[in-house]
């Protein structure tokens, strides 16, 4: 029970602090709303027909529907890419492991680049287009990895850098025919959250979420996988089928991540790191406390972008960010030893 | 005695372990080749045999990690693979050659997921003991004599501290049958034989234990019988002083081979000695001479066995 009460405290913690950046990340922006304004807003806005707080009618729609959806949208998607970063980090016992390593991202790039390029060949829209070739992407690097039913996990790293390889080649050559839809491309390309609204939100959350749930009843799988799958079956995991249900949820979460905000690196896979070192690697505290670091490393990267001299891409910030702090992490602490 | 027959037999009730014409190839290799071995509950096996013989593949066939090309394995007479991964692994616990504990998980923690096959999704451990001897995982740490860095980090372990780690897990498995990948490979002499002792208390208290053993002089002391492992089959079976016999030996292994004893255990002892070069020249071989063939040793193999299953305090 010390660990439940240990998890119960960081994540408290880290909720906290996720409001928090929230609120402050709302007050900021062409037109400046002091926290309490923001707070009546917000809560206006979620709670719905419970709070009816009096505001000015444009700070409301501001707060609520041009600032919440963005955040909101920011802290699913960080969430989101934070545990499936964890998951994948544990699954393949490789420090290195991203929530795209099978080719889910890359997948998702070929999609929406060719949805944003030749808008008359993908009819179903970007983000239909982006989940899809998302999830069709993972499969195929699965499929490929998977022989009498099992998928060692090396075959698999390999088979994803290798269909990621493919699969960059073709971004690439779509990219040079894009034409005057390059800009809007690259945008997707770097991650995108300026045009968030309640839809996307409303798209990315419920899967992130129910998909979070049911990897946080595998933690315990998960830990014992993390001996060595010999041991893992030793000790009563079944491996594959295992496996095969991570690689599932994890991959889902991400393309939903991706299919509403584009490819934004680095969170996936810093956030695990630090939270690691903070933690431990128990995935029962690990994953949560990952999630909500996640949802907050996402919303304040993206206060930077948006507010920045100009507007960038979020996955700019994250990169930036997230390489020298990982390169921190790799020189001072034994990252290579998880 | 044939090859992989049974010691003995005739009880109603089925072997705790019962190979039946396995035969497992591994990339295109045929590294098990319809083996048969049957051991019966409470017996102390310890296989033996040249790298490569197979034995490592035997005790992953045993316990269902390898789904073999013909014949089957079966626990108490029920099939292991028939069973789910998770009942499997409540009938037998396995203590695998090499550790690849990369995370740093705590000693205490590693050991606890030896309750993982009794516990469901929620966490909630269906067959911990409640009050006959306390808490599992703290009892199987003093018993392996890890319990003094219970609280360190797996990963700050040497290879000996952290084989003695895996094997408090199995026993927090509590399972009936114990397959161990050799146990003492990287231990110290102290907890070589403290390890075997343990394992053959086990034993002696009902266990069936089978152990891949490459030291053959530990293995002819603690071991109720041994069974050597030669090209993927079963050479001989039987009680140590009987399977350890030099021609057979020096077939396995591919090298001159002489059987003493001990003098203080009074159990067989084997020097190997390179292609050529046995001192003293083939009437050495057997340096005990007096005791004919088969005869076994003085001493009871399990002859710390009444100890039962308490550590030797040093």
């Amino acid at each position: 029970m010390r660990l439940a009460l240990r998890t119960a405290t960081w994540c408290g913690g880290l909720f906290a602090l996720l409001v928090a950046v929230a609120v402050g990340s709302a007050t900021i922006g062409p037109v400046s709303i002091g926290y309490v304004a923001v707070a009546k807003a917000g809560l206006n806005t979620l709670g719905g027909p419970i709070f009816d707080f009096t505001v000015s009618g444009q700070t409301q729609f501001i707060v609520g529907q041009l600032r919440l959806p963005r955040i909101a949208l920011a802290a699913t998607v960080g969430f989101a890419l934070a545990a499936a970063g964890t998951v994948m980090q544990g699954f393949f016992r490789n420090p290195m492991a991203d929530p795209s390593i099978i080719g889910v991202s890359s997948g998702a790039s070929v999609g929406a680049v060719a949805a944003i390029a030749f808008p008359a060949l993908v009819p179903v829209g970007l983000r239909t287009a982006a989940f899809a070739t998302a999830l069709v992407s993972a499969f195929a690097v699965y499929a490929i990895a998977t022989e009498d039913g099992r998928t060692p996990v090396a075959t698999l790293l390999l088979a994803g850098v290798a269909v990621q390889t493919l699969l960059g080649a073709v971004t690439s050559y779509l990219l040079l025919e894009s034409g005057d839809s390059l800009r809007e491309a690259m945008y997707w390309l770097m991650g995108n959250l300026h045009a968030a609204t309640w839809r996307e939100v409303e798209l990315a959350f419920p899967p992130a979420v129910l998909a979070f749930l049911v990897l946080l009843a595998f933690a315990r799988d998960l830990n014992v996988l993390l001996l060595g799958e010999e041991d893992a079956h030793a000790l009563g995991v079944s491996v594959e089928r295992t496996k095969r249900l991570l690689l599932a949820l994890a991959s889902l979460v991400t393309a939903a991540a991706v299919a509403v905000a584009g490819v934004i690196g680095f969170v996936g896979l810093i956030v695990p790191h630090a939270m690691r070192l903070l933690v431990g690697p128990d995935h029962r505290i690990l994953l949560p406390t990952s999630a909500l670091a996640g949802a907050s490393f996402l919303v304040v990267a993206d206060a930077v972008a948006s507010h920045g001299p100009g507007e960038l891409p979020v996955g700019i910030v994250t990169a930036a960010v997230g390489a020298p702090f990982f390169l921190y992490l790799l020189r001072d602490r034994e990252v290579h030893a998880l | 005695m044939t090859p992989g027959e049974p010691s003995d037999s005739g009880s109603g009730r089925p072997p705790a372990l019962e190979l039946d014409g396995v035969s497992v190839s591994l990339g295109g290799v045929d590294v098990l080749a319809d083996v048969s071995l049957t051991v019966e509950t409470g017996t102390f096996l310890g296989l033996i045999g040249p790298n490569g013989a197979g034995k490592t593949t035997l005790l992953r066939a045993a316990n269902g990690r390898l789904d073999p090309d013909a014949g089957a394995v079966r626990i108490d007479g029920e099939d292991v693979h028939a069973l789910s991964s998770k009942a499997a692994s409540r009938r037998v616990a396995t203590v695998p050659q090499e550790p690849s504990l990369s995370f740093a998980f705590p000693v205490r923690k590693i050991v606890d997921m030896g309750r993982h096959p009794h516990r469901d999704r929620l966490g909630r451990d269906a067959g911990r003991p409640g009050d006959d001897g306390g808490d599992p995982v703290e009892r199987a740490m003093e018993r392996t004599d890890v319990a003094r860095f219970a609280d360190r980090p797996v990963t700050e372990l040497s290879g000996g501290e952290r084989q003695r780690v895996l094997l408090a897990r199995a026993l927090t498995q509590d399972a009936p049958l114990l397959l161990l990948d050799e146990p003492t490979a990287s231990l110290d002499v102290n907890h070589g034989v403290h390890t075997l002792d343990l394992v053959a208390g086990l034993a002696a208290g009902g266990t069936t234990v089978v152990a891949a053993i490459h030291d053959l002089d530990l293995a002819a002391r603690f071991c109720d019988e041994l069974a050597l492992l030669s090209g993927g089959e079963i050479a001989a079976r039987g009680p140590p002083g009987d399977v350890l016999d030099p021609d057979a030996l020096e077939a396995a292994f591919g090298t001159p081979i002489a059987v003493g004893r001990d003098p203080v255990t009074g159990a067989p002892s084997v020097t190997a000695f390179p292609e050529g070069a046995v001192p003293g020249g083939r009437e050495a071989r057997r340096r005990d001479g007096a005791t004919g063939d088969g005869d076994g040793p003085d001493v009871p193999p399990r002859e710390r066995a009444d100890q039962e299953a308490e550590p030797s305090s040093e």
